[in-house]
């Protein structure tokens, strides 16, 4: 009886000493949100960037630029980071194991070669998914609606064929290669004006976020990672391939068809805003999982704070380098790289075999 | 009563899949398989038909690639049988959902190629999903140390998975396995990667846990003797059907073993089981030189 | 008696395949000429495809005609104008065609292509460098310098990776990570370099980047059909030994193949073979990915059949999609080839059988 107390006793402090690092990661998340307040192409110091801000909240505002600078532009950018990081991270973890992949990522349906030919539709021959819509909204909306194409695709395909994790990611490449042929035409015979516009609308960038679509992308992305961390546990089950998971009482092709479509939409909501921010969907999960191991309970919320804590200092790094800097889609890809192949290095055993 | 038998055409009806039945009755009734687009529409499997009564310990014998896994596969629903149907107490398995039917049967693959980095202790938690409800997780803890207890292998609770080999891998799937706490349990050559200590205790203890939780256990084996010294009943099966079935002392015949595995064998009696001898039929003499062939301990130093 | 029927069979079945196999080859070719010919009358409006076969055949046999015919005329623009995309498009499609064949026996992975290792990736920064910044590694500037610069520039991740297996031995997968990694950092480069520059020097380098054959003159011929025949009969060398690695590398091993190494010395061949090609031409895609696995289907995957097939296909395949890319509209040959090559991967993967399973 001692034994088995002392069983369960050890096995929630294990998951206690983990769940440190997640919690670390999230004080980290959220005191970075304050600090980048204080950085900028506009200078003005950490603390009267705090001040500003309190003031705001408060509700007498001294100085009408700093408050302008950092209630209108900075704060809805740094909430944006942190939640498209960790949308990002959550959907990297997520399809990571949903693929049996280490190097699956949000994007590996074809969810941003989607929304990158909506986009050029629109910027280039403006074309409008909604014939309504014109100029920004028109690219954020193609974009949005072309981005899901894959998935629809790859849905109807699962109807009539039975997929394979890896048939579901090699047909997510070949929808990805047909998109990005088409782009490719539509790029190379564009006026070049257009054609750099749309090329620069993809490297990622989270200047477009603004209090006025702030609210959808908050929302779309913390209703997607509650679906998504509700499922930890069959999750955690289909570590264990289909035929065990099966057995144990999961429909499978159901289950991944489901997650694949959640992960989607949010990851189509992230893209239409801030074009492709690479890197954080790949790596983010696996740094999480040297901290907080693999069970999903601690990975997903691990993960997510790690992806928002990463992206608001990457994004920081963008808005000091000015604005013919390094935009943050470049930087996150440029730390990314490396790191990614620290880790592939140093946990060569581990992980990938 | 435990017993098996080629099915009689008719069935009984009865309303629930086990619940708190006692009674264990699996009813296969003209089950065929093939695989959809290879090789032309040649069967795996062909219009079996068989009834298995009460908690026992049944094998599935029979050579490489006969089909066994698929038979085992297309009971517990993860292959659809293209003809054919299989009803427990009366009820057709196609008719429960997955999750039900995962809190009923439990299965233990063969190889868990899929090498997961979670936790022993979390691996065999997995077998509780079907049951699990909010806030049970002492409880389930309670039965998963129960059964890393039965395995023997509690020392294990905090190592990663794939930190494991592969007879530890396999205790460890065993563990979940029984961790589900199924009323059938079907194993994919449970012993393969054990050695003759494990062997022998592991299928042991599934025939005493047949009997102490009333379970019917259903195992594929390649070691003929080892499911005949444990078996209540073993089903042989070759070419795509039911070769034999029946006692072990039965099934496990000279003739029997010549047909379906094409090797010559004696069988001798040995405490009231039957015991397989091989004998090869090529007598080709390699050992004229017993001098010259040695293998023997160098003293160092 | 049974057993000599068997092998009769065996025997008959072996040759029906030997058949298809030089059908393959056979018709590719043809294509070839065919589309050769298509080139050239398209190059001068006032020749028919028999005088255009003739003028052609002249020229190698070393005639001369009477200056300012019209055979004088039509032989100066087909010589001038199409010969060399002609020429630059046989070889290219050929050696990308055989590193593509290499480099999915060498990893074991049917998605690997030429470019797995970063290669082209490390090919665009350099041209891009040039291009945007106008810094080349050798002094001279414009398109020699842009060349020479994504010749290094090529061979920059390939060297990491091999630099990086040198010092611990990695699976195939681990290396087309380490490929993947080093990708996604010299695109990420590349993606800075041409957000800071113009518009149209921008458009200039995606141009670049889809790959075109419209740049390439005469005096880049030599070194791709040199480059590309030495790799070429190298890799026909090496059939037999990336058969036993199709096996797996512990089997490999135990049937005497050092695997590391013979891994090492392949990239080495793959990457200049690559390189040399990426340097005139960019990078056009899909070639070295779907050209084996077509042949692969045709004729099945002994490489020692697999390898030459897939050259003539691979020619075959660009010379057209360049004809096309030519005559329909004026785009880049890459994008011809990713809008062919797209849809036929689809497929393929659709289509795809057991075999294919484990892709990293």
């Amino acid at each position: 009886m001692a034994l088995l107390v002392d069983f369960i006793e050890r096995y929630h402090s294990i998951a206690k000493r983990r769940s440190f690092f997640a919690i670390v990661f999230f004080i980290v998340a959220i005191s970075f949100v304050v600090i980048s307040l204080g950085f900028g192409t506009y200078k003005i110091s950490m603390g009267e960037a705090f001040d500003a801000l309190i003031n705001h909240l408060t509700g007498n505002v001294v100085n009408a630029k700093d408050d302008l600078y950092v209630w209108d532009v900075r704060l809805p950018r740094a909430i944006g980071a942190a939640f498209v990081g960790a949308g990002l991270a959550i959907g990297g973890v997520v399809m990571q194991n949903l693929m049996q992949n280490p190097l699956a990522e949000p994007y590996t349906m074809g969810v941003s070669s989607g929304a990158f030919l909506g986009a050029v539709l629109s910027m280039i021959s403006g074309f409008s998914i909604i014939p309504a819509l014109s100029g920004d909204y028109a690219v954020v909306c193609n974009a949005f609606v072309f981005s899901l194409i894959p998935v629809a695709l790859i849905t109807v395909v699962s109807r009539f064929k039975k997929l394979s994790p890896t048939a579901i990611i090699l047909l997510g490449i070949a929808v990805m290669y047909v998109f990005s042929s088409i782009t490719q035409y539509m790029m190379v015979t564009a006026e070049s004006e257009s054609m750099a516009s749309a090329y620069h609308w993809r490297v990622g960038s989270l200047s477009k976020v603004t209090w006025d679509n702030l609210p959808f992308l908050v929302v779309f992305v913390t209703a997607t990672s509650a679906v998504l961390c509700a499922c930890y546990k069959k999750l955690d089950i289909m570590y264990s391939g289909d035929r065990c998971a099966q057995t144990l009482g999961i429909n499978t092709t159901f289950f991944r068809m489901f997650c694949l479509i959640i992960v989607s939409l949010m990851t189509a909501a992230v893209v239409s805003f801030t074009g492709t921010i690479g890197f954080i969907g790949l790596v983010g999960p696996h740094i999480a999982r040297m901290f907080v191991g693999s069970k999903n309970k601690l990975l997903l919320p691990g993960a997510a704070a790690f992806g928002a804590a990463f992206l608001i200092i990457a994004d920081t790094v963008a808005k000091v380098s000015g604005i013919n800097g390094l935009p943050v889609g470049v930087i996150s890809s440029m730390v990314g790289g490396p790191l990614f192949l620290y880790i592939l290095i140093k946990k060569n055993k581990k992980v990938w075999n | 009563m435990r017993s098996i038998s080629i099915r009689s055409k008719e069935s009984e009806q009865s309303a629930i899949l086990l619940g708190d039945d006692p009674e264990i009755n699996v009813d296969i009734d003209g089950l065929s398989f093939s695989y959809k687009g290879a090789d032309s529409d040649k069967n795996v499997l062909s219009d079996i038909s068989l009834n298995i009564h009460g908690a026992q310990l049944v094998s599935i014998l029979g050579p490489n690639g006969v089909g066994k896994s698929t038979f085992i596969h297309c009971l517990n629903k993860i292959l659809d049988p293209t003809g054919g149907c299989v009803r427990i107490n009366g009820t057709n398995v196609q008719d429960v959902s997955i999750k039900d039917l995962a809190k009923v049967m439990g299965y233990v693959p063969y190889t868990s190629t899929d090498n997961f980095p979670l936790s022993v202790t979390d691996t065999v938690l997995m077998g509780r999903h079907p049951h699990s409800k909010w806030g049970s997780l002492d409880d389930d803890l309670r039965i998963v140390h129960e059964m890393l207890q039965l395995i023997g292998i509690e020392d294990l609770a905090e190592r990663n998975f794939n930190e494991l080999s592969a007879g530890q891998h396999q205790k460890v799937m065993l563990a979940r396995g029984l961790a589900q706490e199924p009323r059938i349990l079907f194993l994919d050559e449970p012993t393969s990667n054990l050695d003759v200590r494990f062997q022998l205790e592991i299928t042991r203890m599934l025939k005493r846990l047949s009997r102490q939780k009333n379970m019917l256990v259903i195992m594929i084996s390649h070691d003929i003797n080892i499911a005949a010294k444990y078996s209540d009943n073993i089903i042989m099966l070759h070419g795509g059907g039911i070769y034999a079935l029946g006692k072990p002392q039965d099934v496990i015949t000279p003739d029997n073993i010549r047909h379906v595995y094409e090797v010559g064998a004696d069988v001798i009696m040995d405490r009231g089981r039957p015991h397989l001898i091989l004998i090869d039929d090529d007598d080709t003499d390699y050992d004229d030189d017993h001098e010259y062939y040695v293998v023997e301990k160098v003293a160092v130093g | 008696m049974s057993e000599n029927l068997h092998s009769d069979s065996l025997v008959e079945r072996y040759h029906h395949l030997t058949m298809r196999k030089l059908l393959v080859l056979v018709v590719s070719v043809i294509g070839v000429i065919i589309v050769v010919g298509l080139f050239s009358v398209s190059a001068y409006d006032n020749i028919s495809l028999m005088e255009a076969y003739r003028i052609i055949w002249d020229h190698i046999m070393g005639v001369e005609y009477e200056p300012r015919t019209t055979e004088w005329w039509a032989d100066r623009f087909i010589w001038n104008t199409v010969m060399p995309r002609i020429v630059a498009a046989i070889v290219a499609g050929a050696s990308l065609a055989a590193a593509g064949a290499l480099m999915q026996a060498l990893m074991n992975n049917p998605l690997a292509d030429p470019y797995s290792t970063g290669i082209s990736s490390g090919a665009c920064f350099g041209a891009i460098v040039a291009l945007v910044l106008g810094l080349t590694i050798t002094s001279t500037s414009g398109q020699s310098g842009m060349i020479v610069n994504a010749f290094v520039g090529a061979m920059i991740p390939v060297g990491v990776v091999i630099l990086i297996s040198k010092r611990m031995p990695l699976s195939p997968a681990a290396l087309i990570l380490v490929g993947t990694a080093l990708s996604y950092f010299f695109s990420s480069m590349v993606t800075y370099l041409l957000v800071i520059t113009d518009a149209d020097t921008l458009q200039n380098a995606y141009i670049w980047q889809v790959g075109t054959l419209d740049t390439i003159v005469w005096s880049s011929i030599p070194m791709m059909v040199v480059v590309t025949a030495v790799g070429s009969a190298f890799v026909m060398l090496l059939t037999r030994q990336l058969n036993v690695l199709s096996l797996g590398d512990a089997n490999a091993k135990t049937l005497g193949l050092d695997v590391e190494k013979f891994r090492v010395v392949c990239l080495i061949v793959m990457a200049i073979m690559t390189a040399s090609i990426v340097c005139f031409t960019g990078t056009i895609g899909f070639l070295g990915l779907v050209a084996p696995h077509l042949v692969r289907i045709l004729v099945g995957s002994d490489n020692k059949f697999v390898v030459p097939i897939s050259m003539a296909v691979g020619s075959f395949i660009l010379v057209l999609a360049d004809y096309i890319a030519m005559t329909i509209s004026d785009v880049p040959v890459g994008v011809v080839m990713s809008i062919i090559g797209s849809p036929i991967f689809f497929l393929l993967i659709l289509w795809q059988k057991k075999g294919y399973g484990t892709v990293y």
